[in-house]
């Protein structure tokens, strides 16, 4: 028997493309509550996919109650008695309460015959253990988003798990609900169920954590701590950290600078809250919100791919109406890039050539319509020297590069339409710190050579560092606009302040 | 082992390595095999499967499927028939008239796709079965054989006495297909599409436009395919296309062409083509039952799924060596 429940040593895992978790370690005690917190994209999801076996480590070691473990399927995890909850809802929309509490049972294949009565009884019992009331009879279809949160803690926990994983379990619930969620962590807590629990909402960290982890950009930052020896600022500044290593760029002056893209009151058939801004030329405007503030959709009204309905859209003052992505960049020289590399913006089988032609396509094509690619080639060449992308030659597969790189290649993609608009989308998730830096000094270039940026990112310190004005989104509405004065201290109280407003 | 990963990674010594060896063992096992006769009528049947496989490319290209080459083929077929012994057309117009059959019916097949919202698998399996109705329908199961002399003889001219005349016809549609695919924009953009659609569509591809083109190339080369049948047999047939299916597929996968859509291999799919064919001839020389092909097609297109299962994976292990050696 051994004082830790759960030990994880020298944790690496690699994606294609990202190092997605360094040298990780760390371990629960049992019958503790343990937090691990970091900024998005510092590897905690990786960590709990890790714990719960839906990937395996490239390198180290789990240790379940002093014994080595592989865990290498998500069954296996719940036969070591680890309960997982996933950010994202893992019900089963045509199963009742009690078969979506029992479904663990039928496919571990502990019971080989379904006992309708039993799996009622034992999915009223696991309800009561959580707190919760349900019809086991019930469909789960109508079921609030808090409900079902709790729901998914009860199927976690209904083989008797001696550690549950919650990842950001109180993201998208109720605050009556989240406060209900609270209690019954606490309460699992004093049956000696070990948890681990991820949250970006500091308070309920601070109220319920007994030792908490950080972790950030895929390392440990020092040693777990006690929660008491923590406060606010000193974890942020944990989580954080890397504010003194990133350039602070200087002021400056937009009096006299025309606007080149200015909406009143924009709204879509997704999104009915009319929005207004204004962007100047050789401006960089930072759009900061949470995860689901609605900016990314914003940017899409913008960009033509979920077109306008109501308000007008001004591009150097003139009325547009832009219908499609390829009229944004074809016609008014406005690029999006994208938050997902991997899914919207690379072809990631194709070389780093190919990708860029398809979109200078006009460039590379000879007069009858045939493709040079020489031009293409020569294109790539001048983008790989001033964004300094490194490869061994344009010629290697985009997968096979690091995020930042990919990064670059889809800003040298954005550039090939030679844009005086760029939104680029949460520039730097997934991309370690020195290449941040990079991408960050080649966006402040862009916009000393004229051309108007839209940062958009959840990444604070990122923002103020960056940008020249901070719009604050939330619940798909802006909330504030600020001037930056560039020091994180006192904009992050007020961009604080009027999200809470 | 290295030598084999160098192998599978290189796309075309997969199937040329094969070529070699099974045409060694041919040549010497089979007294027949190398005979002018044998050789003419291998020769002979490489057209139909290389470009039966190349209108299967278009699609993989796109990440998509054309299960209905075959009923594409056939019905393209019935439409030459008819202008060329009903009506009695010059054999040129009959020619347009079948490719704008295939192009109609690839047309047909690419709008359903991008603007229906059923499933793709299921559109593509209803027009098999629908477009070779209407074929059963239209002619009551009747071939077309009072087809003009110079066009039946076309289908058998041996130039130098050992290369069919229709194997330059393949050859020609091999080329332009290259030319389409790599010096084209559309070849760009079916590849853009295929990769990643979401990204083709934020690198300003029209997607739609893009799949409904394929799907339309796809289904001339079909049509294209079937003329050059007809042409051989010297008849309309209704079961032209009936065993293109599997060999559609089998054919350029083995010359290096990803199912999951992205990356072809035209040159490669040329000589997938001549791969199946040696195949067959080899189960007719060894005197194996001719009811075997169709098991052997199945193993084959198995093995070929998983050289590319196993392409794809060394490219993933490739990235992440890569991410190893930076950090």
């Amino acid at each position: 028997m051994s004082e830790y429940i759960l030990e994880l040593e020298s944790i690496t895992k690699i994606f294609p493309g990202v190092k997605a978790l360094d040298d990780v370690s760390f371990k629960i005690k049992k019958g503790e509550i343990h937090a691990l917190v970091g900024e998005n994209g510092a590897g905690k999801s990786t960590l709990i996919n890790i714990i719960s076996g839906v990937f395996e480590p490239t390198k180290g070691q789990v240790k379940v109650d002093g014994r080595p473990e592989k865990i290498t399927n998500p069954g296996k995890a719940f036969d070591l008695g680890i309960g997982v909850v996933h950010q994202e809802r893992n019900l089963i929309d045509t199963f009742n309460v009690a078969e979506n509490i029992c479904f663990m049972d039928v496919s571990t294949g502990k019971s080989k015959l379904i006992d309708k009565e039993a799996m009622k009884q034992k999915a009223v019992k696991d309800m009561e253990r959580v707190g919760l009331d349900l019809d086991p009879g019930q469909g789960i279809e109508e079921l609030t988003s808090g409900k079902k949160q709790m729901l998914e803690i009860a199927r976690a926990m209904c083989m008797d798990s001696k550690v549950l994983l919650l990842d950001e379990p109180t993201a998208s619930i109720s605050l009556t609900e989240a406060d209900q969620l609270l209690k019954t962590v606490k309460q699992l807590r004093e049956e000696g169920v070990s948890i681990i629990y991820i949250s970006h909402k500091l308070e309920e960290i601070f109220e319920i954590a007994d030792s908490i982890t950080v972790i950030r950009d895929g390392k440990n930052v020092g040693q777990t701590l006690p929660a008491s020896s923590l406060d606010k600022d000193k974890l942020i500044e944990l989580m954080v950290g890397r504010k003194h290593v990133i350039e602070t760029y200087a002021n400056r002056e937009f009096e006299s600078a025309p606007v080149v893209l200015e909406a009143d009151e924009i709204s879509s058939k997704k999104n009915t809250i009319p929005k207004s801004f204004y962007l100047k030329k050789g401006e960089i405007l930072g759009w900061y919100g949470l995860v689901g503030a609605g900016r990314t959709e914003f940017a899409r009204e913008i960009i033509g791919i979920d077109p306008v309905r109501k308000g007008t859209l001004k591009v150097k003052g003139q009325e547009v109406k832009i219908g499609s992505y390829e009229e944004a960049f074809q016609k008014y020289k406005i690029c999006y890039i994208s938050e997902n590399r991997k899914e919207e913006g690379l072809f990631l089988q194709h070389s780093i050539t190919d990708n860029i032609g398809i979109i200078a396509l006009k460039e590379i094509c000879s007069r009858g319509g045939f493709i040079s690619y020489k031009k293409q080639d020569e294109i790539t060449e001048k983008y790989k020297k001033s964004l300094s992308i490194k490869a061994k030659d344009i010629f290697v597969e985009t997968a096979s590069l690091s995020g930042g790189n990919q990064q670059k290649i889809c800003i040298a993609k954005g550039l090939c339409v030679n844009p005086e608009i760029m939104i680029i989308d949460e520039p730097t998730v997934g991309i370690d710190v020195n290449t941040k830096g990079e991408i960050h000094s080649l966006i402040y270039e862009l916009s000393n050579q004229g051309i108007s940026v839209i940062v958009i990112s959840s990444d604070m310190g990122e923002l103020v560092q960056l940008a020249d004005r901070i719009i604050v989104f939330k619940d798909h509405e802006i909330k504030g606009e600020l001037e930056n004065n560039k020091d994180y201290g006192s904009m992050s109280t007020k961009v604080m302040g009027s999200i809470l407003l | 082992m290295k030598k084999v990963k160098q192998l599978l990674q290189a796309d075309l010594s997969s199937v040329i390595v094969p070529i070699i060896v099974i045409f060694a063992i041919l040549a010497a096992t089979s007294e027949g095999f190398l005979s002018s006769y044998n050789m003419y009528s291998v020769l002979q049947s490489v057209p139909i499967f290389v470009i039966v496989g190349l209108a299967q490319m278009v699609v993989l290209s796109l990440g998509q499927m054309n299960l209905a080459v075959g009923s594409i083929g056939v019905l393209s077929s019935v439409v030459f028939g008819i202008a060329m012994q009903k009506w009695g057309l010059p054999t040129v117009v009959c020619i347009i008239a079948a490719c704008g059959a295939g192009l109609l019916q690839g047309y047909l097949q690419g709008i359903m796709v991008t603007k229906s919202g059923i499933n793709p698998f299921i559109i593509s399996l209803a027009l098999l079965s629908l477009y070779k109705g209407l074929a059963l329908v239209i002619t009551s199961g009747q071939p077309f054989s009072q087809l003009s002399e110079g066009f039946k003889t076309f289908g058998n001219i041996k130039v130098l006495n050992l290369f069919p005349a229709t194997i330059f016809v393949a050859v020609l549609v091999g080329v332009t297909m290259f030319i389409v695919i790599r010096y084209r924009k559309l070849g760009k953009k079916l590849l853009a599409c295929g990769s990643n659609g979401v990204a083709a569509v934020y690198s300003g591809v029209n997607y739609d436009k893009t799949v409904i083109a394929g799907h339309c190339l796809s289904g001339v080369l079909c049509a294209v395919a079937a003329i050059l049948q007809v042409s051989r047999f010297g008849s309309v047939q209704l079961s032209i296309g009936d065993d293109w299916m599997l060999t559609s597929f089998v054919v350029p996968v083995l010359g290096g062409t990803l199912l999951s859509g992205g990356k072809v291999n035209v040159i490669g799919t040329f000589l997938g083509g001549f791969l199946m064919v040696l195949i067959n001839n080899a189960i007719v020389l060894w005197g194996v039952s001719s009811y075997a092909t169709n098991a052997a097609v199945g193993i084959i297109l198995l093995l070929a799924y998983e050289v590319d299962r196993m392409r794809k994976k060394m490219m993933t292990n490739q990235a992440k060596n890569a991410v190893e050696k930076e950090g």
